[in-house]
């Protein structure tokens, strides 16, 4: 009897002791937050990812490179200290750019990051759990958001060209490839819907976002490359956008001033990817453009990466007027020194001796530790970190009035035409005004550019010598947005890209208008289907 | 000797031992701590029989009562057959009858009874010699004393047994016989004791394992002889002797299918084990570490406090842990204090001190002047001649001492183990102090109704910390110093002639290695503490209540501090940077078991009940700053830099909790020790799944067959074990990481508006909200088998394992995912491979004896599928494991209808005139590298070897004992990267060269100073390697101390030689990814910054008081 009483009492208190502890497999979060139960009551906060994608763009092993050094700009030669990495930088100027390397792939998430987080954020402003600030409407929010995704696809058309469109995130079915043309089609149809709900104002609010006249820059660069995306020409719809922009932004006086640590006032800037040393890190072309020891010339926190690597084709350099105060604006020349005006030394090829950047390279694949001229656009502050704090100007006045100017050179108005860029290049030749000016007969000229193939500093193949129609207008746009990202796409536009030699490169076919697709989407998603020739 | 309850139940050896001289009352303890049942008085027997064996006699007495018999079997040899007629008799009164006119006597206590010799009394009837009283010490082959021993007149029933000490004493009735000398667990020896001898002194060897070893199993043990399932159990002497770091090192080449590697000399590394292949993805290959019941690492108790470790191998046995049990379950089992043993203290203590086996040649100083002289890209003469790796390494010397203590009374008894462990690395600064305590007591009461369990254990450790790394319990040493020291330019020196460090802040990845550890100041402080009770009750006959709780909480600290010296201020302008991180980790365990053990007759049944709770619970913080006023400070005052103040430093903190729930239940039932089945089903829930996926099932069966005891085989002579098992189980594995399933956000990303900088909300990972249990299933079918008194012995084991619903981050496709990974189940996976185990005595004499063991396991994997209906993985396939930079590309891939384990990169075939490399394209035709396409690359090599070979000797001559271990593995590829970034010109730019980097490559041509690094085939090398393991010489001096009962002195080397004809420093590399974070499907790549593998030599000593 005792015994059945202890066994109860026992039974009894293992049966506390199991329904005491908590049976229940609930996960409790403590240092996360989920989406179920996060309150979106900031719409910036809810929609500002959209925008902080644009930022990875930047590295060396994305986008921003991607555009530079596939064009007869910019090159990304192996030296003394490194930066052959495989090889992956040769390949973007040889244009023997294969699927496996990392810059397509980094490129290809980050435009898509962008996309997929645009159309989670519409359909939350739709549904209701993203609430637009007071002030603004639904529709304006929501064509806000649908602009940034065609910003997106824009460049998604325009490096990839065949490519996935997606344009929800309940469907998670693998989608297959939509043509160039019919992404361009879905480019031009949201701006333009999207167009009349969008904000007017050029203010800070703004700033860094797509208001009406962002999302028209944006139109028009697409329209400006209408042919090569579909076939057809659309100078008059360029030109109309241009128009509209015409008036609401002015050029800053100063060149240099657009591109400096703190531009964020810039008049000229329509739109601008914001940049931050700290918070908003992304930007640092100094680190793979400059020598290691030029650290010493801003007394910099940061060591830029051995000798540098990305540097001007000599070629490019030399279609310059010495007179164009771009030149030395845009391009780091000659000896450097340190901030108190002692030499900065080399360390290899150079080892002790000054670093002297010189123009002329020996080829596109090996250079001397101070060959080549580097980056001098964005300004590098005095005791700069490793990330600048420039903001990016990814649409800028002044390239509104180019593709205008290009648009009426294109359609006949000469004249127009060259008033323009003489007005754009007052700013350039201020020292020598007599410069200034361009003829609309000059416009129409052959560029000066001396292309061929490089060997030990010389050309010793000439290639393709064909006249370039609108060629010195090309050159104008070379002077003018030089680091700015837009080389790769008017070089496709003038027929340069893929018919002309330039320091190791040739041309390598048609096919290489596009970049492939990144063999790890490929992979993953066997519906796509690799572009032409890869 | 067999010494056994006939009930089935035996006993492990040393328990038994102590038996015979133990008083009875402590048998309640023993029986107890068995778990055997109790039963009332009074049951009586009825019997008839003539002719009677003994042994027969005792099985009727526990047929008909509650009463189990304890008895030594060679007590019965002589004895002679009996005969009897009972009714309704008390066991006193049978047994009265039966042994009158026999030398047996017995004694009952509970419902136990121990036979035993009739004291030698009145026997010296008739003798006309002077009787003789003869002494001596009896020890086992190490010098431990034996106490217990039976030592008996042959012949007669003079006998007696020997005390605490192994001392003994008997007094003949002649001058002269023969003495028997019997022990549980030893072979019998019998010496002649002449005309004139006082004095003999024995040492006796122990028996080879039989049936009768106690296997630790899931939540109990069992006798050898009735497990069905594939489990390897290593007792502490059949360790690996000499230098070990972890638990796993201990039975290294001792259980066949168990893969255990040392790929570095890091003080502070574990070993990496992989048992039956690579059968899970996500979660590693590390088996369910159980440490006394608890679940722990292979480095939560010291190695030298270790009594056995059991495997479970096979998904039959594992099932009923279920979780984890996927990669089998290692059991290990700390020290006990014997029952009833007087206090005594052991002590073990060794120094080492080690060596690079092999070291990577690179150029000197000489041979690299000829390089700048040829004007070679990158080559720049400073005018020095320094060896690098001299300056960071040094000739390490290590101690570890392990103290015990242990007692036992007849209620109560305890151990108290001290061990402490100072090891130093051959990397300079390298080091691992760690001091483990741990005190455990048993207490019985209430007559042994109720015992009670207090282990309390855990570690203070320490150590350099020469990297800072967000995780505690990694971290230590700092990769680059040592691949800086091997690249560095040997012209250059580490200061110059004011003493200032040169540094080269333009080169990248280059780093002044004398520097960067001179001015890494670093401390890692890890604290474990280990509480776990147990409280046993026993209510009611044949029942058994354990409930079971422990809590294991590990803190750990890390201070680091880089000083203006330090290349972080040269390069970056950091001016003294400071890290400091805290973690805290608490797992909590619940556990409540019921066992009831029945025997009916012929049947025997034991069924176990459960429920266990788990919880566990991670907190942890770090901080970094920088610009520091002064170094002073280092890491202890870590507000005082300024980086804070600006926004640059960097604040981090984490919580997370997962939770296990899960209720088990076993049954094992054996008929007449010839047919056992035993069948088990946990149900398992975690909180890391989906909500409607929380719980899995995970059921297994097993059936044995004792064939021996079949009546056809019961007389065979030369065999001596025979059983064919044969079993089916389902384990369960758990994502690595909790909150998977859900849809988290972080907020670590800025955007701007309004002209400010505001936090936005940025979704953190791809969500899967069906997530679920990934399942293991395995069929097992082995056979154990003995032959000549098991002087030859082993097992065979085939078996097939196939994992579905694989966990894994699986590339997806981007869109419509938002990143390119998420957690999912996916793939299926096979595994199939037989072991092979042969242990054998091939001489045994007075003096000498051999043992031998070989160990031949192989295994096969195959992945199967890759998709199912939630993830199209429909290329088949997916690259894993990277290159590293400056390359960067994958290394394997993974593949269906393929193995894991894949190398896939471009196959080279030839070297053009220009020294670039040849690859062969994807049709097949040769083609330049520059033109390579993905297309291109090919299956070029495998890195998991697919046979493993083991071969264990222990030799014993008079005190001599000699162990060698060799082992070695075969039929796989290593990825030699020290080679592709060495002894490629072109990294000529990035510091120094392997002495041959411009020899021929195919006979023809050295590769060109442009020829960009290449992932191809001439760097997958074949790995077969056979290694001299270890070589332990053991020596017992002969002492005749009352104070010291033993000393042993051994000397012993390990990683001596390895013979193959791999060209890297060793090819015993990972059989994880060579990273060590992702995933385990890049194995085999020699990882270029890997800690050097050393070779140990250790001297040692135990003494036993």
């Amino acid at each position: 009897m005792r015994i059945k009483i202890y066994s109860l009492a026992v039974v009894l208190f293992l049966a506390t002791l199991i329904t005491a502890c908590k049976n229940d497999l609930e996960e409790v979060v403590y240092s996360d937050v989920t989406s179920s139960n996060y309150n979106y009551d900031n719409p910036n906060s809810a929609i500002g990812v959209v925008y902080t994608n644009t930022r990875d763009l930047f590295g060396h092993q994305n986008y921003y490179m991607l555009q530079e050094t596939t064009s007869d700009e910019l090159v990304m030669p192996a030296n003394a200290s490194g930066w052959d990495d495989g090889g992956i930088y040769k390949h973007m100027h040889l244009h023997t750019f294969n699927s496996e390397d990392p810059q397509l792939n980094n490129m290809f998430n980050r435009l898509y990051a962008g996309v997929i987080n645009a159309n989670r954020i519409i359909e939350q402003i739709e549904s209701g759990v993203i609430a637009p600030p007071s002030g603004v409407s639904k529709e304006s929010l929501t064509g806000e958001i649908r602009v940034a995704r065609a910003f997106y696809y824009w460049l998604i058309c325009d490096n990839f060209g065949n490519a996935p469109l997606v344009t929800n995130t309940a469907d998670k079915s693998l989608p297959s490839t939509s043509s160039r043309k019919d992404i361009y089609n879905f480019v031009v149809t949201e701006i333009t819907a999207a167009l009349p709900s969008l904000s007017e104002n050029r203010d800070k609010s703004m700033y860094g976002r797509f208001n009406k006249w962002a999302a028209k820059a944006l139109l028009a660069n697409v329209y400006l490359n209408a042919q090569v995306y579909s076939g057809e020409t659309k100078w008059a719809e360029c030109l109309a956008q241009c128009n509209d922009i015409i008036g609401k932004y002015s050029l800053e006086s100063n060149y240099p001033d657009i591109f400096k640590a703190q531009n964020e006032n810039s008049p000229e800037i329509i739109f601008a990817v914001p940049f931050d040393q700290t918070l908003a890190q992304g930007f640092f072309v100094e680190m793979y453009s400059w020598h290691g020891a030029l650290k010493g010339k801003k007394n910099m926190q940061a060591t830029p990466w051995g000798s540098g690597s990305a540097m001007a084709v000599s070629q490019f350099v030399d279609t310059y007027s010495p007179n164009d105060e771009r030149l030395g604006d845009s391009w780091l020349i000659g000896p450097q020194f340190a901030v108190d005006g002692s030499p900065l030394l080399g360390s290899y090829d150079q080892a002790g001796k000054p670093i002297n950047f010189t123009k002329d390279l020996p080829d596109g694949l090996f250079t001397g530790e101070s060959e080549g001229y580097r980056m001098n656009k964005f300004e590098v502050q005095l005791n700069a970190m490793q990330n600048l704090n420039n903001d990016f100007p990814f649409f800028r006045y002044e390239q509104v009035l180019m593709m205008k100017a290009e648009c009426l050179l294109r359609t006949g108005d000469a004249g127009q035409a060259a008033a323009l860029v003489s007005e754009v290049r007052t700013r350039a030749f201020k020292k020598t005004p007599g410069e200034a000016p361009v003829t609309a007969a000059a416009l129409q000229q052959n560029s000066v550019y001396k292309f061929g193939y490089v060997e030990k500093y010389k050309i010793v193949d000439a290639g393709d010598q064909s006249t370039i129609q609108y060629g010195r207008f090309l050159d104008e746009l070379g002077y003018e947005f030089a680091w700015e990202g837009f080389r790769r796409r008017d070089d496709i536009r003038f027929g340069v890209y893929t018919k002309k030699s330039w320091l190791s490169h040739k041309p390598m076919g048609d096919g290489k208008i596009l970049f492939p697709i990144p063999q790890p989407a490929l992979n993953s998603n066997p519906n796509l289907k690799q572009n032409p020739g890869y | 000797m067999k010494f056994y309850f006939q009930s089935g139940y035996r006993l492990p050896a040393f328990i038994l031992k102590l038996l015979l001289v133990m008083k009875l009352t402590l048998i309640l303890l023993v029986t107890a701590f068995l778990q055997i049942s109790h039963a009332g008085y009074g049951q009586t027997i009825t019997y008839k029989g003539n002719d009677v064996s003994m042994e027969k006699f005792f099985q009727v007495i526990q047929s008909q009562t509650s009463f189990k018999v304890l008895y030594a079997e060679e007590m019965l040899a002589g004895i002679g057959n009996t005969s009897f007629n009972l009714k309704a008799a008390e066991v006193e009164e049978a047994l009265n009858v039966c042994f009158k006119n026999k030398p047996l006597t017995y004694t009952i206590n509970n419902n136990v009874i121990v036979i035993k010799l009739k004291p030698a009394l009145a026997f010296t009837q008739g003798s006309v010699q002077q009787p003789v009283t003869i002494t001596g010490k009896i020890t086992d082959m190490q010098n431990v004393p034996l106490p217990g021993v039976n030592v008996t007149l042959v012949g007669s029933a003079i006998g007696t047994s020997s005390d605490t000490y192994g001392n003994y004493q008997i007094r003949l009735p002649g001058n002269s016989g023969r003495l028997r000398f019997s022990s549980i667990g030893f072979i019998t020896t019998e010496i002649a004791a002449t005309a004139g001898t006082t004095v003999i002194d024995v040492r006796l060897k122990e028996e080879p394992r039989d049936l009768t070893e106690v296997i630790v199993v899931g939540y109990g043990t069992q006798r050898k002889g009735d497990i069905t399932s594939s489990i390897a159990s290593v007792k502490s002497e059949n360790f690996v002797k000499g230098s070990v770091t972890d638990a796993a090192q201990l039975v290294r080449g001792k259980v066949a299918g168990l893969a255990v590697a040392t790929t570095d000399g890091n003080p502070t590394s574990t070993s990496q084990i992989n048992l039956r292949g690579i059968t899970t993805l996500l979660s590693g290959t590390s088996p369910l570490v159980l440490i006394d019941g608890v679940p722990g690492t292979l480095t939560t108790v010291a190695p030298e406090d270790i009594e056995s470790i059991d495997v479970l191998k096979d998904g039959s046995a594992a099932a009923i842990y279920g979780t984890r049990g996927t990669n089998g379950v290692i059991l290990i089992t700390t020290k006990k204090a014997k029952a009833n043993t007087p206090p005594g203290i052991e002590l073990n203590t060794y120094f080492t001190t080690q060596r690079i086996t092999k070291k990577l040649e690179f150029l000197n100083a000489d041979e690299y002047r000829q390089l700048v002289a040829q004007n070679r890209p990158g080559a720049t003469d400073y005018g020095f001649n320094t060896n690098w790796l001299d300056q960071v390494t040094h000739t390490p010397f290590s101690q570890v001492y392990n103290m015990s203590l242990k007692g036992a009374t007849e209620n109560t008894n305890y151990v108290v183990n001290l061990n402490y462990r100072r090891l130093q690395g051959i990397m300079k600064q390298s080091d691992n102090d760690v001091l483990y305590p741990r005190i455990e007591v048993n207490h019985a009461m209430f007559d042994g109704k109720l015992k009670l369990n207090a282990n309390i254990s855990g570690f203070q450790q320490r150590y350099y910390a020469g990297a800072a790394s967000t995780n505690t319990f990694t971290g230590t040493y700092n990769p680059t110093v040592y691949r800086t020291a091997l690249i560095y330019n040997p012209t250059d020196r580490p200061k110059d002639d004011n003493g200032n460090y040169i540094e080269h802040p333009d080169k990248t990845d280059y780093q002044n290695p004398v520097s960067l550890l001179e001015n890494t100041i670093g401390l890692t402080k890890n604290n474990n503490f280990r509480t776990i009770g147990t409280i046993t009750y026993l209510p009611v006959k044949d029942l058994n209540i354990k409930l079971l709780g422990s809590r294991d909480l590990n803190n750990g600290n890390t201070g680091y501090y880089e000083t203006k010296k330090h290349y972080s201020t040269v390069h970056d302008g950091r001016n003294g940077f400071a890290y400091v991180s805290n973690t805290r980790t608490q797992e909590d365990l619940l556990e409540l078991t019921a066992t009831y053990n029945k025997t009916i007759k012929d049947h025997q049944i034991n069924l176990l009940g459960g429920y266990s709770w788990r919880q566990f619970d991670v907190q942890n913080s770090y901080m970094t700053n920088f610009d520091f006023p002064t170094d002073d400070f280092t890491y202890n005052n870590i507000a005082a830099g300024l980086a804070l103040s600006r926004g640059q430093a960097t604040i981090r903190s984490l919580r997370t909790q997962n939770k296990l729930i899960s209720y088990f239940s076993r049954l094992n039932y054996s008929y007449m020790d010839k047919y056992l089945l035993s069948a088990s089903i946990r149900r398992e829930g975690s909180t890391k799944f989906g909500a409607n996926n929380k719980y899995g099932n995970f059921p297994a069966v097993s059936v044995g067959w004792n064939i021996k005891n079949e009546d056809f085989l019961k007389e065979s002579n030369s065999l001596s074990n025979l059983k064919l098992r044969a079993g089916y189980g389902i384990t369960g594995t758990e994502p690595a990481m909790p909150y998977q399933s859900l849809d988290r956000l972080n907020f670590d990303t800025y955007g701007y508006f309004n002209g400010q900088f505001i936090q936005v909300v940025n979704p953190a990972n791809n969500a899967n909200p069906d997530l679920r249990w990934e399942r293991k299933s395995e069929v097992n079918i082995g056979l154990d088998y003995g032959f000549l008194k098991n002087r030859i012995s082993g097992t065979v084991d085939v078996y097939r394992r196939k994992t579905t619903d694989l966990l894994f981050a699986y590339p997806v496709a981007v869109p419509p995912y938002l990143y390119n990974t998420i957690v999912a189940n996916a793939a299926s996976m096979r595994n199939e491979g037989i072991e092979v185990q042969i242990n054998a005595i091939p001489v045994t004499t007075t003096d000498f004896q051999w043992n031998t063991s070989v160990n031949y396991s192989t295994n096969r994997n195959k992945l199967l599928t890759l998709s199912d209906e939630n993830f199209q993985l429909a290329s088949g396939f997916f690259d894993v494991g990277n290159t590293g930079e400056p390359i960067q590309q994958a290394t394997s891939r993974v593949q269906i209808g393929q193995p894991l384990g894949n190398f896939y990169g471009f196959k080279s075939v030839d070297i053009d005139a220009t020294g670039h490399w040849i690859i062969e394209g994807a049709d097949g035709n040769p083609k330049p590298i520059a033109n390579q396409q993905a297309s291109d690359k090919k299956i070029i090599g495998n890195g998991i070897p697919k046979h493993y070979l083991s071969w264990n000797n222990t030799f014993t001559y008079k005190q001599f004992d000699l162990n060698i271990s060799m082992r070695g593995a075969f039929g796989f590829q290593i990825f030699n990267s020290p080679q592709l970034f060495y002894s490629a010109p072109v990294m000529l730019t990035r510091g120094n060269l392997l002495k041959g980097s411009y020899d021929n490559i195919y006979d023809k041509v050295p590769l060109a100073d442009d020829q960009s690094l290449q992932y191809v085939s001439y760097y997958i090398q074949k790995g077969d390697f056979w290694k001299i393991d270890n070589i332990t010489l053991g020596y017992n001096l002969p002492l005749k101390l009352k104070a010291v009962k033993s000393i042993r002195v051994y000397a012993s080397a390990s990683n001596l030689k390895t013979f193959t004809s791999y060209k890297g420093i060793d090819p015993e590399v990972s059989i994880l990814t060579s990273d060590n974070s992702s995933n385990i499907m890049a194995p085999g790549v020699d990882d270029k910054n890997r800690y050097p593998a050393t070779s140990t030599y250790t001297l040692g000593a135990f003494f036993t008081f």
